[in-house]
């Protein structure tokens, strides 16, 4: 995937928004947020606590509470998925959308083999059982490089390392055969010589099963080294996305650019004041009050713009 | 050296039988620099700061700190010490009494150590979390009405109304964001220079260790592997594990 | 839910406090002339075996088994904390001695133990009070310890201690503090099972004596008249069932609020 903009897109996001109704009205996490995955691309969105980036990831997988106020689309497929029922939206959670949850270390059932937990997961999006499912198992683990399948099917969760569980469960996020794998925040807690397992496991099962992915992270060079294109939230908003060799190269939005200079690599530059919270979202650009390059016309809402090379960026220095 | 590890040892579990988490550790830290230590989860790290702090007891080997030995003093003759060693953890959002007012919390140190009347106290712990860009008035608050990079810095302020030698940083940062982590870690900076202050600097993180440290010492399953300027850890590798430690902070996919 | 409960149980105090003044008669007034009288205008709720109001004996059969319940919750709460905090905090050898004493009270086999006890000390009120506080502080004295231990991991306690605070220091001003919210709602659920207890052995003989107007010992009096009049034993034991239910409904709710997970339940009886 060279350009910015999905070709042949498989998941469509237009004009989403998430609202919180509270006591003091209601507070937008997620804000007009457009974009979209083609298929088989790895798409990352990154930003920081409270940026919006879980519960845009929630938005996608149904998880929202009910007291959400949802607005716009969620196309997968050229189904809007807020349409759907809970029948039909229990049968998109695991089947067409699969999720690597974080935290290999509790996301697994202590008590019951790790075979056991694949199985289930086949046996309801498939709808083979016995010893086909048995089958589809032990293949599902040696596609995500488990050196003895048979084994690994019939041990239990304590009895595997952090990054083999991590590939158990990225099994069991594919073995409904997904149009679209979620990882929601895949290397959260880990050290970093698992990272790089967990990065290859992840490119993996998104080669094997021609699957789209979502991947959700904090993690920076997980973004940059995993994903084709990567998306970055603040506030609530989208405010750039690029293909992540362009993004980490070239990064066109100040915030994305004061977050790479913040990394340790780039020499730890702070980034004055802090990131505004749900209550007190400042009006038009949402990153103005921390912005070296302010104008007046960043009192406006600036809108998502496309600019040569594919980048979209939401700054009134791309304008025009 | 301000602070000195020799041969220090820790057993978890039934003795004998519990794994060594800190084996046979000698470390030096000299006054004014920072030294990063640096190593996966579970090595031993933070045991080795608690060590040296004497928050635990240590099995065998002896504690230095500022040319006396204080391996074998008692709780009590170490509570004078403890104004000069500090330590800031890693969960800033539980570091403080949940029912407290932080400027309760930022005051009840001076109190412990009787270095000031209550008035004075506040005065110095106002100045000093104003002086780490905070907000007077978010101290009336409590801990879980603030955000962890603020509670950071207050933890931060709080270590500081001591007027500590050595401040043992277990990973202070792994809790934030990369740029609320930036911010702490100029604070802690600016704090070094001001104040003459001393680090040990405990992380995981290879780049921070390199970005922050005159030096890095690395560590594996309780023991250190080896020491050097950042330059020379991360260039010339000598031990395996960090080598391999390294390349997992150049990893690189081969996308195919 | 709640409401409904501090409502009921408000009734009951005030009720119990205001009861020498809104009692139509004497508790231990006799009218032998008018015993076992079905309900009627003098007497609303009728009168037992030896012609007392029951209206009266109701009202005032709760003060003395809610009052010592209290006195005896506190009591067991006061020595649980004192033991389950120091041991709790201290481990190594002093956690290892009052946990051996814990595990010795806790084998005791309760029933009989409170009976010895009376039978040492005789029956009364003071005996019911050592008898309970013996028999249950040890429970109490784990689950502190269990809290404590929860606590003494959280790491603001070691932030204090590295800020240079002494063992006593956080004892006081951290650890017991922190011991405040689990500690009320384990009052309300205990203090509920104490007022059965104290009925029980009241009933049993053991604790309060006749003629006292106590719920326990109206249950014990009614028991030969219970085919002619049965209210007699039905009036008391429901007072006692609504009081407990109102109690750990309270207490329920207290410890949802203060969200505090119970590893166990102290058991009187």
């Amino acid at each position: 995937m060279s350009t910015a903009t999905a070709t042949d897109p498989l998941l469509q996001i237009r004009g989403l928004s998430v609202g919180f109704p509270t006591r003091a009205g209601t507070v937008m996490a997620v804000d007009d947020v457009n974009l979209s995955i083609g298929k088989r691309e790895t798409f990352g969105l990154i930003g920081e606590t409270g940026s919006g980036k879980s519960v845009l990831g929630m938005a996608v997988m149904r998880l929202l509470p009910n007291s959400a106020r949802i607005g716009g689309a969620i196309m997968l497929e050229g189904i809007d998925i807020l349409t759907l029922d809970p029948e039909a939206t229990r049968r998109l959670r695991g089947g067409s959308i699969g999720l690597v949850p974080q935290n290999p270390g509790s996301s697994l059932n202590p008590v019951l083999r790790v075979g056991t937990q694949i199985g289930e997961a086949v046996r309801l999006h498939r709808g083979v059982s016995g010893r086909e499912a048995g089958q589809v198992v032990h293949d599902l683990l040696d596609r995500m490089g488990l050196p003895e399948p048979e084994k690994t099917a019939r041990q239990y969760p304590f009895q595997l390392s952090g990054g083999m569980r991590q590939r158990v469960l990225t099994a069991i996020g594919i073995a409904g055969q997904p149009a679209l794998l979620i990882a929601d925040e895949p290397t959260k807690g880990l050290d970093a010589i698992i990272r790089g397992q967990v990065i290859e496991t992840l490119h993996k099962a998104a080669r094997e099963t021609k699957a789209s992915m979502l991947v959700i992270t904090h993690d920076l060079q997980v973004a940059e080294q995993l994903c084709d294109r990567v998306g970055v939230m603040y506030a609530g908003k989208i405010l750039e996305i690029q293909t992540a060799e362009r993004l980490f190269s070239a990064p066109q939005h100040p915030y994305t650019k004061a977050l790479l200079n913040a990394t340790p690599r780039k020499g730890l530059v702070p980034l004055p004041g802090t990131a505004p919270g749900l209550f007190d979202r400042p009006p038009g650009c949402v990153f103005a009050p921390r912005c070296g390059l302010v104008e007046i016309a960043c009192g406006e809402d600036q809108a998502m713009r496309g600019m040569n090379g594919g980048a979209q960026v939401r700054c009134r220095l791309h304008a025009g | 050296m301000l602070v000195e590890a020799i041969g220090l040892t820790k057993h978890f579990g039934a003795r004998g039988a519990g794994v060594a988490a800190v084996d046979n550790v000698s470390l030096a830290v000299a006054e004014g620099e920072t030294l990063a230590l640096i190593g996966e989860s579970g090595c031993g790290k933070s045991t080795l700061g608690r060590l040296l702090l004497r928050l635990i007891a240590g099995d065998s080997g002896r504690i230095k700190f500022d040319g006396a030995d204080i391996t074998d003093l008692s709780q009590r003759a170490l509570r004078p010490l403890r104004q000069k060693m500090q330590i800031l953890f890693q969960h800033p959002d539980s570091s403080f009494h949940p029912r407290k007012t932080l400027i309760a919390s930022l005051i009840e140190p001076q109190r412990l150590h009787l270095l000031a009347p209550r008035a004075a106290a506040r005065e110095k712990a106002v100045r000093l979390a104003v002086e780490l860009g905070l907000h007077a008035d978010i101290l009336d608050r409590y801990p879980h009405q603030v955000s962890g990079g603020q509670l950071q810095r207050i933890a931060l302020a709080r270590v500081l109304t001591l007027d500590p030698k050595f401040i043992v940083l277990d990973e202070p940062t792994s809790m934030l964001d990369v740029s609320v982590q930036a911010q702490v870690v100029s604070l802690l900076r600016v704090a070094q220079q001001r104040y003459g202050l001393t680090y040990l600097f405990i992380t995981h993180d290879l780049d921070l260790a390199a970005a922050v440290s005159d030096r890095i010492a690395v560590m594996y399953r309780g023991r250190v592997l080896e020491q050097g300027p950042p330059a020379k850890i991360v260039d010339a590798p000598e031990h395996d594990y960090t080598k391999r430690l390294v390349s997992a902070f150049r990893y690189y996919l081969k996308k195919d | 839910m709640k409401a409904m409960a501090i409502g009921v149980l408000a009734a009951i105090a005030m009720a119990s406090l205001a009861a020498p003044w809104i009692a139509p008669f004497d508790p231990n007034a006799l009218d032998i002339a008018n015993r076992l009288a079905e309900f009627g205008p003098t007497h609303p709720l009728g009168t037992d075996h030896l012609g007392r109001d029951e209206l009266s004996r109701l009202l005032h059969g709760g003060r003395s088994t809610i009052l010592l319940a209290v006195i005896a919750t506190a009591a067991t709460l006061g020595v649980g904390i004192v033991f389950g905090a120091v041991s709790g905090y201290f481990g190594g050898k002093v956690d290892h001695a009052i946990q051996s004493l814990v595990l010795l009270f806790q084998g005791l086999p309760r029933i009989s133990f409170m009976l010895a006890i009376a039978g040492v000390m005789g029956p009364g009120p003071f005996t019911l009070f050592i008898a309970v506080v013996v028999t249950s502080w040890a429970d109490f004295a784990r689950i502190v310890r269990a809290e404590t231990l929860k606590i003494r991991e959280e790491p603001y306690i070691e932030a204090v201690r590295a800020l240079g605070a002494s063992p006593g220091y956080v004892m006081t001003f951290y650890v017991v503090p922190n011991l405040i919210g689990p500690m009320v709602v384990l009052f309300t659920v205990e203090i509920g099972r104490m007022i059965l207890a104290i009925a029980a052995l009241s009933f049993l003989g053991l604790g309060l004596q006749p003629p006292t107007a106590d719920w326990g010992i109206m249950i014990s009096d009614s028991r030969p008249y219970f085919r002619s009049a049965p209210l007699l034993m039905i009036a008391p034991g429901l007072c006692i069932a609504i009081t407990t239910f109102a109690i750990n409904l309270l207490g329920d709710s207290l410890r949802d609020r203060l969200d505090t997970r119970m590893d166990g339940h102290p058991v009187v009886l």
